[in-house]
């Protein structure tokens, strides 16, 4: 990031190649809708590019571009409240034609999958949070809870509870 | 137990969630964001550059660094050429002589606008004030003899005095800050018994016009006299100072000098009839 502050081009295609798939996923759990996940994670690279040259690198950059990612989701969940809660629930026809279509074991790793997106959709908005900065972005407890902005304790106790969550819900499935 | 195994374990679901995990963004919005990040790099490197676009200001600058340049390369040629104008002005002085011993003959073109000669004098002047107020160079003893060669080796202090009479090589080596004067009375005797320079007499060739010492050899006389003295008219107003002190034998002496460093100049009758006595 510092490369590109002083005018490597070069420096931003290697440094987007490292994070554009961990940051559409990002947006795409916790908006659940493509297009918004899309026009999201748009705008937060362009706030990046933007802020290029203020960027101060106290954390890593993943830390950094999580927490500009985290903030643009808040800033539209405040302007469209309503809509961001179409994400949670759990659609079961949509499961079950997903997991018809896949006979072989392939398609039961996919099943399983789509399962946890759809149980992952079901979570608290911060253990979700928690689970997918964990996961996608590959952030420390530590890093969570800066990018958050909550204690260590706190962050370390909600991706507890998402996998608890997620791995019960999974559970009862296979049963 | 069966039901213990077959339970998922967080690394399972953090597995099966990585494995899942396989969108991208669209190509389109990738190229977008590239081409987005490019534009900003380029849009900088162009506000970065001050002048960008503007090609007066550069151009201000290039000719201001050229008169600059060439300001410094001039007042430098000045300054070297201070050395320079006293020669000028000593060829001057030397033609107007030349003028004056033959009489009738059309004063030769000169070279240099009476401006130049005045501020070579003023410079002269100057340089001779510095050596007589307190300049105190260290005197060299590389070379074995040397005579007063111009002005300028006296202003600049680079002269060699061991030539001098009375005067060795470890005498003119003094120590840095050492007064020249001092320098030149602290001379050993030697055997020529007819030289004796006490420091009035340094002090006084510091000056203008010197007063010579009636013991010198006629010789140290003329060679003090020859440089210490721009012009012949300068030389005879010192000759006059001497008449003036009764002293007559140093004057004749000086004028003896004179007349051999200016053999063609026109001496009026008082001065020739000093010459003449005995």
């Amino acid at each position: 990031m510092k490369m590109y502050s002083t005018g490597d081009a070069g420096a931003f295609d290697a440094l987007y190649e490292r994070h554009r798939g961990a940051l559409y996923r990002f947006m795409l759990r916790q908006t659940g809708v493509a297009a918004v996940a899309e026009e999201l994670y748009q705008d937060v690279w362009t706030g990046i590019i933007r802020r290029r040259e203020t960027y101060t690198p106290t954390a890593r950059f993943t830390t950094y571009l999580f927490q500009v990612a985290r903030n643009r989701l808040t800033d539209h969940y405040r302007k469209d409240k309503g809509r961001s809660l179409q994400m949670q629930g759990y659609d079961d026809d949509e499961h079950a034609a997903a997991s018809s279509q896949q006979p072989d074991q392939q398609a039961e790793v996919q099943d399983q999958y789509q399962r946890l997106l759809c149980y992952l959709k079901t979570l608290p908005e911060e253990q979700r949070e928690a689970f997918l900065l964990r996961h996608d972005g590959g952030l420390s407890i530590d890093e969570i809870a800066g990018a958050t902005g909550v204690n260590h304790e706190t962050a370390k106790s909600r991706l507890r509870y998402a996998m608890n969550k997620l791995r019960t819900a999974m559970d009862r499935d296979e049963q | 137990m069966t039901a213990d195994k077959d339970r998922l374990s967080n690394d399972d679901i953090s597995t099966l969630y990585q494995r899942g995990s396989d969108e991208l963004p669209p190509a389109h919005l990738d190229d977008a964001i590239r081409a987005a990040a490019r534009r900003e790099v380029c849009s900088t490197a162009k506000s970065l550059s001050p002048f960008a676009g503007n090609w007066k200001v550069p151009l201000s600058l290039a000719a201001l660094l050229v008169i600059s340049s060439s300001l410094v390369i001039l007042i430098e040629t000045q300054q070297q050429g201070i050395t320079t104008g006293e020669d000028i002005v000593l060829d001057n002085n030397r033609s107007i002589n030349e003028d004056r011993v033959v009489p009738g003959k059309p004063r030769a073109a000169d070279p240099l606008p009476a401006e130049t000669r005045q501020d070579s004098q003023e410079r002269e002047g100057a340089s001779r004030q510095q050596f007589t107020e307190g300049a105190r160079p260290a005197v060299p003893a590389s070379k074995p003899v040397a005579k007063m060669k111009r002005r300028e080796d006296v202003d600049r202090g680079s002269l060699d005095l061991t030539g001098i009479r009375g005067l060795t090589a470890a005498d003119t080596a003094a120590e840095p800050g050492a007064d020249r004067a001092d320098t030149l009375v602290r001379s050993r005797p030697t055997t020529d018994s007819s030289v004796s320079i006490d420091k009035d007499t340094v002090m006084n060739f510091a000056s203008t016009p010197p007063a010579i010492p009636a013991s010198a050899s006629q010789d140290a006389v003329a060679d003090v006299e020859q440089y210490a003295f721009d012009t012949p008219e300068q030389w005879l107003k010192a000759i006059d100072e001497l008449l003036k002190q009764k002293n007559t034998r140093q004057a004749k002496n000086s004028l003896e000098a004179f007349t051999r460093k200016y053999p063609q100049y026109q001496l009026t009758a008082r001065y020739r009839r000093i010459l003449a006595s005995q």
